[in-house]
């Protein structure tokens, strides 16, 4: 007889029972909306700008990668705008 | 002597606090206290909902310091009306990248050409007042310290990275040191007192005035008593600024020196995009224009030794007027 429609297939045991687990990719969309409320709330007019580099007439988004380049550009290095030239530092 | 610094940055060390320096700060000077935007009652959370720990994610990435614009908007407003300010800052690191942030602005302007400055319109106007205003308030940095361990180091590094951006440390607040005559636990709050006191003579050679806060057992310090205790706040001038950057002829080329005191070698990182050169110093990255000899040069090494950078360049051919 196949199951009806509301069984979930359980066997009904509570060891069985499966308890929830935390998805920790809330988290990342939680900071994620942060950010994004943050960019909504400080700059009118930038807020729109997903990818800098498809704004460069946008001040702060031109700002924006200047100061990606030079915080971490292996980081980032596939992306465009100026790329920074870093010297050995001798000790 | 200079005159007073119109503009109070009251920093602090991770987990210290500065909230009740500012405030007494403020008060003793009749300065406006610019903080971070109060908590929204609506939404039961900050309206620049940017923390450290966000600002470090790498998605973030927004424009660094610049994302704290409203501040610098209200510290802006308030000099141009000749009022002073006391700034609570919050955290060294955030600070430091606010105020490097604020640094870069021509860097930012000059790397844009007519038509992208036209098309920014009214924001580089902006950017650049509030630049010129925080510089023309001679700004006075002050960091408010704990007795924990690592601040003597911290003190030195802080001190290292205003020193990158031409500024001085101007005083230093160990907060919440424990006193012999009260009942602390003798053999904690000697070791208090010793961290205490390295962090005094770490400030010291970099220049800065110095006060300990005492930590009154089961009670917080007066208002009363934190502001006497504040008195050299009416009268703090900008830090000790380091040594001007020197250009020398070599054999081959030349030699550019900065004076970066505390700053060591494996600290920091040094770099060049187009004219203007970049230094990350343990995690601040600043900005500025070459100067127009070493621009038109190739940098060829560099060195840090003794709070001292040397770069040595070599004329670029490409660019080098031979006639």
């Amino acid at each position: 007889m196949s199951n009806p429609w509301w069984y979930s297939g359980a066997t009904g045991s509570q060891s069985e029972r499966r308890l929830p687990t935390f998805d920790f990719s809330l988290i990342t969309q939680g900071a994620q909306f942060v950010v994004d409320l943050a960019r909504d709330t400080l700059f009118s007019g930038h807020e729109t700008h997903g990818q800098p580099q498809d704004h460069p007439d946008c001040l702060l988004c031109r700002a924006q990668g200047v100061m990606t380049d030079a915080t971490g550009p292996q980081a980032r290095g596939a992306r465009d705008r100026r790329v920074v030239d870093w010297l050995p530092l001798d000790d | 002597m200079s005159s007073p610094s119109r503009l109070l940055v009251v920093s602090c060390t991770p987990g210290t606090g500065s909230s009740s320096i500012a405030r007494a700060a403020a008060r003793r000077r009749g300065a406006v206290l610019v903080e971070r935007p109060p908590i929204d009652a609506d939404h039961g959370e900050s309206s620049l909902p940017f923390d450290a720990a966000v600002l470090a994610s790498e998605e973030v990435e927004v424009a660094a310091g610049l994302a704290r614009l409203e501040e610098l908007h209200a510290i802006a407003r308030h000099l141009a009306a000749g009022e002073c300010v006391v700034w609570n800052a919050g955290d060294v690191d955030g600070a430091l990248r606010v105020l490097a942030a604020v640094d870069a602005v021509p860097v930012l302007v000059g790397s844009m050409g007519p038509e992208l400055r036209a098309a920014a319109g009214v924001r580089v106007d902006e950017l650049q007042d509030i630049r010129s205003r925080m510089q023309d308030a001679a700004p006075a940095v002050l960091l408010v310290v704990s007795t924990g361990r690592g601040e003597r180091r911290r003190v030195a590094r802080v001190g290292g990275q205003l020193a990158v951006l031409g500024m001085g440390l101007a005083a230093v607040v160990v907060n919440r040191v424990p006193d012999r005559d009260d009942p602390w636990p003798k053999a904690w709050a000697k070791q208090q007192r010793r961290r205490a006191r390295a962090v005094r003579a770490t400030a010291r050679g970099l220049g800065a005035v110095v006060r300990f806060i005492r930590w009154f057992p089961g009670d917080s310090v007066s208002d009363r008593r934190l502001a006497r205790r504040l008195d050299f706040v009416d009268a703090l001038t900008p830090g000790r600024a380091p040594a001007a950057a020197t250009i020398e002829a070599t054999e081959d080329g030349y030699r550019w020196q900065l004076a970066w005191p505390g700053v060591e070698s494996t600290q920091a990182r040094i770099g060049r995009v187009g004219d203007d050169a970049v230094f990350v110093v343990s995690g601040m990255t600043c900005m500025a224009p070459l100067p127009s000899l070493i621009a038109r040069c190739s940098l060829v090494s560099a060195r840090l030794r003794d709070g001292v950078l040397t770069i040595d360049v070599v004329p670029n051919a490409a660019v080098w007027r031979t006639a």
